[in-house]
């Protein structure tokens, strides 16, 4: 039993961990110098244009010779769900954040509640090469005449399944059929399924964004109806291009850029053309409230609405764009198909572009709140 | 007199960085979301309040998924928790000189990462997966069994993989602390092997028994993530809900709420467990 620690220092524990008052004083500063600098959010401040939104989406804003002029960096914050852009600016988000990507329904009240600033137009004149179809999205963007979001891509939520296993679904109520038990998926957002399944439970509704209680009762209906006919609930749109890798399912709600990602896995996909009509979106360029670059910003976002960039994001991200000349110089024949840019109009043919849900009583109107409750009934059911 | 206030004052100064972290990390935190939880959104805007409705609308909607995730929790921490025992009383009787090298190859697990080891459950449990692959190929199944991945058995099995190193550290701990000589006089006193684990082994280690419940419950209460991507349409557990109220819904009051309903829901069941293991494994 001999104590093999002879160290001047080691002979009772107390004296173990000496704390000498030049030592205590240099961690402290350490800290101090941690708090100050470590932890101050690396997105803040003038020279560095902090992006806040879908993974892909920052290749239509990242002008590396702009930035470079302009002796700034670009600094991405990928989100997981739109509602992330709204939380990190109200909690604290503003003021260092720049650019937020909202969805084209989320601009309106993200701008009343004041965390959006109006975009200069006459600093985007790339906004001129936008195609004619677009500008009535206006209606959603423009608050007192002001502008607070600038389209920039769109895409769909579309019947998708694999032709290789099941025939080509005319209806969304295909999903719901015995002999394609467990072999289907919902989707994970919120309001792709709420829009979705809204058209497909109330026959002949406009706009499933104004719905009365006995719609959305009927719709979450529907949709508690599909998770028992479902694999799963899926967790994310990647999830979804799994299991159809894997052969897990046939049918889904997807996304179009699933039919590039299932190809690599050696499964073709096709999309359909269901009855009720297909839930379309576009996205938005935003510009935070107090955004430390909002020159920079404005030059970004020019840059992303050119031609050229417009046609590098859709080949990229396999998605829909706005800029009228790009859509010609799109050489990909899988995304010009998809989204037939060719003739624009025969894609959004079959889609439905809903308005947002009331945020507060409207007669009576389900407001958005009440429809993510509902929501989580269905999660619960 | 002025050696003792110098070590109280170095006790204090020591004590402090922890003290800090806890106070401004943990605590502070934990009171302001208390507040919070009175709240009440207006427009996914907090309105300071003093109300009890959030409170009143998680036990009216949620009270399923609360039993529910205390159910599977407890399922799970209670399956571990005797797992992480066999394990490391293995390695403490019979481990020898290899106890060690097992204790470390146990916590190698560790090192992979939850997410990964999510990922490669997935792998195993799929219909392309290990598991199907093999009953297909030696024909004990015709088609691959797609009940194995999401679902609340892929649930429990990857949790549960997920805490055994976390469960056998503290039970190992108090193994080696059990004086051999006891057990030596347990046996010369007639008793049987299991004798001497009812009487002479668990019952010193009812605390680690309790701490390795109490970890295994609570990382599983709070889980959200593997109930999403094993878990199947029914296996929603209240972090998927409380998620869903600081992203989604945006209303922080009631995801506070459910989170102090499940803390409390927690602290019962944990505590339920303890008093069942003092009560079970006491000496006799």
């Amino acid at each position: 039993m001999t104590n093999r620690n002879t160290g001047p220092n080691t002979a009772s524990p107390a004296s173990a961990l000496r704390l000498s008052r030049r030592f205590f004083m240099a961690g402290a500063g350490g800290v101090a110098a941690l708090a100050g600098f470590g932890l101050k959010p690396a997105l803040a401040g003038q020279g560095q244009v902090a992006f806040l939104g879908w993974e892909g989406y920052d290749l239509a804003f990242k002008a590396d010779d702009i930035l470079k002029k302009a002796g700034a960096s670009f600094q991405p914050t990928y989100i997981s769900t739109i509602e992330d852009i709204i939380t990190k600016l109200r909690s604290g988000g503003m003021g260092s954040i720049d650019l937020t990507t909202l969805i084209y329904q989320y601009v309106g009240f993200s701008a009343s509640s004041g965390i959006l600033d109006p975009i200069d137009e006459s600093l985007v004149p790339n906004l001129a090469g936008m195609h004619p179809r677009f500008k009535s999205l206006d209606q959603f963007l423009r608050i007192d005449g002001k502008l607070y979001g600038i389209p920039f891509t769109f895409s769909s939520i579309p019947l998708m399944y694999n032709p290789a296993k099941v025939a080509r679904p005319t209806s969304w109520k295909d999903m719901l059929k015995p002999e394609h038990k467990g072999r289907v998926v919902g989707f994970p957002d919120a309001m792709s399924m709420i829009v979705t399944w809204s058209k497909v439970a109330n026959e002949g509704i406009a706009d499933p964004s104004r719905m009365t209680r006995e719609q959305l009762d009927k719709t979450i209906e529907l949709m508690v109806a599909l998770k028992a006919n479902s694999r799963a609930v899926p967790s994310s749109m990647g999830e979804i291009s799994d299991m159809f890798g894997r052969g897990e399912i046939d049918m889904a709600m997807g996304w179009e850029p699933m039919v590039k990602w299932v190809q690599d896995k050696g499964v073709e996909l096709a999309i359909a053309s269901p009855s009720e009509g297909t839930f379309a979106y576009f996205d938005t360029v935003n510009i935070a409230k107090d955004a430390p670059n909002r020159e920079l910003d404005h030059a970004l976002i020019n840059w992303g609405l050119s031609a050229a960039t417009q046609k590098t994001f859709s080949e990229a991200n396999v998605l829909g764009i706005v800029n009228a000349e790009a859509m010609g110089k799109v050489t990909d024949p899988v995304v010009s198909k998809i989204f037939h840019f060719d003739d624009i109009d025969a894609y959004f043919a079959d889609k439905f572009l809903p308005g947002m849900f009331p945020l507060e009583p409207e007669g009576d109107l389900v407001t958005w709140d009440e429809v993510l409750q509902a929501f989580e009934n269905y999660q619960r059911a | 007199m002025t050696g003792r206030i110098r070590a109280s004052w170095r006790s204090v100064a020591l004590m402090g960085p922890a003290a800090a972290v806890l106070g401004f990390l943990f605590l502070l935190p934990l009171v302001w979301f208390l507040v919070v939880s009175f709240y009440r959104v207006q427009l996914f805007q907090m309105i300071p309040d003093a109300s009890l409705a959030n409170y009143t609308k998680v036990l009216a909607d949620y009270a399923g998924p609360i039993a529910f995730t205390a159910a599977i929790a407890a399922a799970i921490a209670a399956i571990t928790t005797v797992l992480a025992f066999v394990v490391a009383h293995m390695i403490w009787a019979r481990g020898g000189a290899f106890g060690a090298f097992l204790l470390g190859a146990t916590l190698l697990t560790l090192f992979g990462g939850y997410l990964v080891k999510i990922y490669a459950w997935r792998t195993i449990l799929g219909r392309e997966g290990v598991i199907n692959s093999t009953l297909v190929g030696l024909g004990l199944v015709k088609q691959p069994i797609d009940a194995l991945l999401y679902s609340p058995t892929a649930v429990v099995l990857v949790l549960v993989s997920y805490l055994l190193p976390f469960a056998i550290l503290p039970l190992y701990g108090a193994l080696r602390a059990v004086d051999p000589v006891s057990i030596e006089a347990a046996r010369d006193l007639g008793a049987t092997p299991a004798g001497v684990l009812r009487d002479a082994v668990l019952p010193l280690c009812v605390p680690a028994l309790a701490t390795s419940f109490a970890l295994c419950f609570l990382l599983t209460a709070g889980d959200f993530v593997t109930p999403r991507l094993v878990g199947g349409t029914q296996t929603f557990m209240m972090g998927n809900f409380i998620e869903s109220q600081f992203g989604l819904r945006m209303n922080v009051p009631l995801g506070a709420a459910m989170t102090f309903t499940t803390l409390v829901t927690s602290v019962c069941v944990i505590g339920a467990a303890w008093a069942g293991l003092r009560h079970f494994l006491r000496a006799k």
